[in-house]
This record gives structure tokens, sequence and C-alpha cells, in this order.
């Protein structure tokens, strides 16, 4: 699921709609059904003599499109929340970042990935399922770098779960903190970068195409798990170029972490 | 019923530690979730119980209550397993509500550390900062006995 989705308010009102519509449709077509035509004017006699020539597949596909659009709108969620949550971590990543320099705010991003256990639309790979287990970006501070990968993490196969994202999600209560990755650049050699993959539990290859694509390669990454209603939901990352960006002794950190995880815990309720 | 409720300080519970992944040496920190973010002590005339309730982030999920011994139950959530009660069968313990404020600390420690045994999917990190949480705000905890 996209970010773009979650923002996409006309779908969302438009599934409301079409819930609706046909909710409403089913009913009338129920009580027409009951209804003795007896003593009603002529046209609505007429009316309620053409519900009898509607087949019963009908009546149940608008019953199956009106539990459709009820779960397209729990899984997009309420688009007004996501701007609120949007909002927060705008707010928040000027806080939780030591040092933020204003004309680099893609350095120092805040991102809210989502679990879902299938994903259809998943990295193929052999020996990987889309019913594996995935984490995708969900919100991400700024508006630029939306575009965001998603990581494995097998509930079924913790060891094979990818990235920080991936260990924090399997590892469930923890917090992890890497502050001084390597610096990697098109220049660094093929031991620089198995070094950084390792450390950072990614693979060669997907350092190797962050480079290729121009991507940055951060040089520090934090974050810890976000539940809602007592369940593991997702993952909550920092992540910055800069090294050592964020210390996590701080009272700053402390504070800014507990306002933020409360005000989005409460926020993820509503979803 | 009102009481009092006592204010944690996160940083005072969150020491972050280094811990080895996967080969990889990282530095952890508990979640926000585990850190209880008030306590408070209460006796509850209605049931006759002493209660330690724990506030966290998150909160209001569904709870069920485990038996710790025939005096102690601890009330955990269904999903997360976090810690949010703990009641104390003060007259079944043959204790008065004098008495609970010496033995009543170290009664309930124990029977956090017992919780990480008695719950399926235990939250070590967060019966661990609960403990120490009756440790150092013991004395305010169990005021309310008096």
């Amino acid at each position: 699921m996209g970010m773009w989705l979650r923002r996409n308010t006309t779908i969302f009102h438009t599934l409301g709609v079409l819930q609706w519509v046909c909710l409403c449709i089913v009913a009338a077509l129920t009580a027409a059904d009951k209804l003795n035509p007896e003593g009603y004017p002529q046209w609505i006699r007429h009316a309620l003599g053409l519900v009898k020539f509607v087949p019963s597949w009908l009546t149940l596909a608008l019953i199956g499109m009106t539990a459709a659009s009820k779960y397209g709108r729990t899984v997009i969620g309420d688009p007004k929340i996501w701007r609120v949550i949007q909002n927060l971590l705008d707010e928040y990543r000027d806080l939780v970042f030591e040092r933020c320099d204003d004309r680099r705010l893609h350095h120092y991003r805040i991102t809210l990935f989502e679990y879902r256990r299938i994903r259809i639309c998943c990295r193929w790979k052999k020996g990987r399922m889309p019913w594996d287990g995935w984490l995708c970006a969900v919100a991400r501070s700024g508006h630029t770098t939306k575009k965001v990968g998603v990581f494995l993490a097998p509930l079924n196969k913790p060891d094979e779960a990818e990235g920080v994202v991936g260990q924090i999600f399997v590892g469930d209560e923890l917090g992890i903190n890497l502050t001084s990755l390597p610096s990697i650049t098109k220049d660094s050699s093929p031991e620089e970068i198995s070094d950084y993959a390792r450390r950072a539990f990614v693979s060669p290859a997907w350092v190797q195409s962050r480079l290729e694509f121009g991507l940055s390669i951060p040089r520090t990454l934090c974050g810890y798990p976000i539940l809602r209603g007592g369940e593991r939901w997702g993952v909550i990352v920092f992540d910055s170029v800069d090294e050592g960006c964020i210390s996590i002794r701080s009272q700053k950190w402390m504070v800014s972490k507990t306002m933020m995880t409360s005000v989005l815990s409460n926020l993820l309720k509503g979803i | 019923m009102s009481h009092e409720w006592i204010k944690i300080n996160p940083s005072e519970y969150d020491e972050p530690r280094t811990e080895t992944i996967r080969g990889v040496d990282v530095e952890v920190f508990l979640s926000p979730y585990e850190i209880p973010r008030e306590v408070s002590g209460y006796y509850d005339e209605g049931v006759k119980k002493f209660m330690i309730v724990f506030k966290y982030i998150g909160d209001g999920e569904a709870t069920e209550a485990v038996k710790e011994d025939d005096f102690i139950t601890a009330i955990v959530g269904r999903q997360s397993h976090r810690l949010y009660r703990l009641e104390l069968d003060v007259h079944g313990m043959a204790a008065d509500l004098i008495e609970l404020k010496v033995s009543g600390p170290k009664r309930a420690q124990a029977a956090i550390d017992h919780l990480s045994s008695s719950v399926a999917r235990p939250r070590r990190g967060n019966y661990q900062t609960a403990k120490q949480v009756i440790a150092d705000k013991g004395s305010q905890i169990f005021a309310a006995s008096q």
C-alpha cells in the first residue's frame, strides 16, 4: 500500500459513498420483496413488480461490494488522520535530530512502517512468498524521497528479517540505535559495501542498487516498535546520512520519543 | 475511587546497552511502550485487595488475569503481555495494611519475577522496569495502605 493511497481523500470518500449506495439498494430490494403491493398507487405496484425480476446474484454482489468498500476504507485509513500523522513526523524531526540542517531536510527522516502479513507486490526472490510478512512505509517526514522500499519481516523465520526495521519488528520490545555506520559512496570497495550491509542487516545488492539509483545511504539508523491496541503494528525509524545525529541518552530524545509515541498511538487507534 | 498517580521519568529506567544481533554489536534501548508512565497504589474496599496499577502509552487493550500465587494476581495485556496491575490479597496474606507497607514491595517484586515463567510470551523488559519502579517508589505506592 503506497503512501499516496493513504492521503487519497477521493478514493476514501468514493468507497464510503459506494458502501452506502450498495447498502441502501440492498435494503430497498429486501423491503420491496416483502411488501404487499395491494393498496399502493399504480406506479409503485409497477416498480415492486420489477423488483421480482432482479436476480438474486445481483443482491449478493451488492452485499459483497458493501463489504469490500468497508474493508477498503479500513485498510486505507482516514486520510485526515494520515495528514495529522504526517504533520507529527515533520514537527518531531526537528526535535529528535541533534543537528538538523534546514537546507537538507531529506537527510533527516522519520519513517513509519506498517506490518502487512500479505503483500502481493513484494520483491520476488527464490524462497520468498507474498505471505511471508512485510514492513511497508506508510508515512515519512518531509515532502521528498517518498518512494520507500519494503522490508521482509517473517515472523516464522525471524533470522531472515531485513534491515534495522525488520530486526526491530521481530525483536518486539527493544529499539535499536546504529549511529556510526560506514560512509558508502560509488567509489567504495565491495568489501566496504559488504561490511556496511552486514552492519545494517541488508544485502550488498540492496546497497549497490541504492548507489546505482543515486539514493542516499544512511549512517545513522534508529527505531523502535509501534503498538496498536497492545499488538505489534509496525516500526518507526529515524535515519540520517550524518553519523551520530541522534543521542538516545539525552533528555530531549526521551521527552520527544515519549510524546511522539503517545500521540501516534492515539492517532493509530482511529485508523 | 480517586487515588494519587506517581509520575515516572522514563530516562531513569531506560539505560541503553550493547547487544549482539546476528553477529553485529548494536545499541539497544527499551521501547517507550515498555516503560510505565505512571504508577499508583490503593486499597480497593470493594474487593478487599491492595492494587498496584501501571499506566502505559497505548494502553486500553483487553487484559487477562495470571494467578501468581494464592494471594497475588497479575493483570497483563492480552496482546502485549505488559503488566497492568498487581492485586494483593492483604487479608489472605494474613497481613494488615501497616504490615503491607513493609512486606508489600518485596512480595510484589517476587511476583513480577515469577511472571516471566507464568506468561507464554513474557515481556521481560517491561517486567524488569515494573519491578524497578516498585523498588524505587515502593514507599509512595504503599503509602496509600496506611
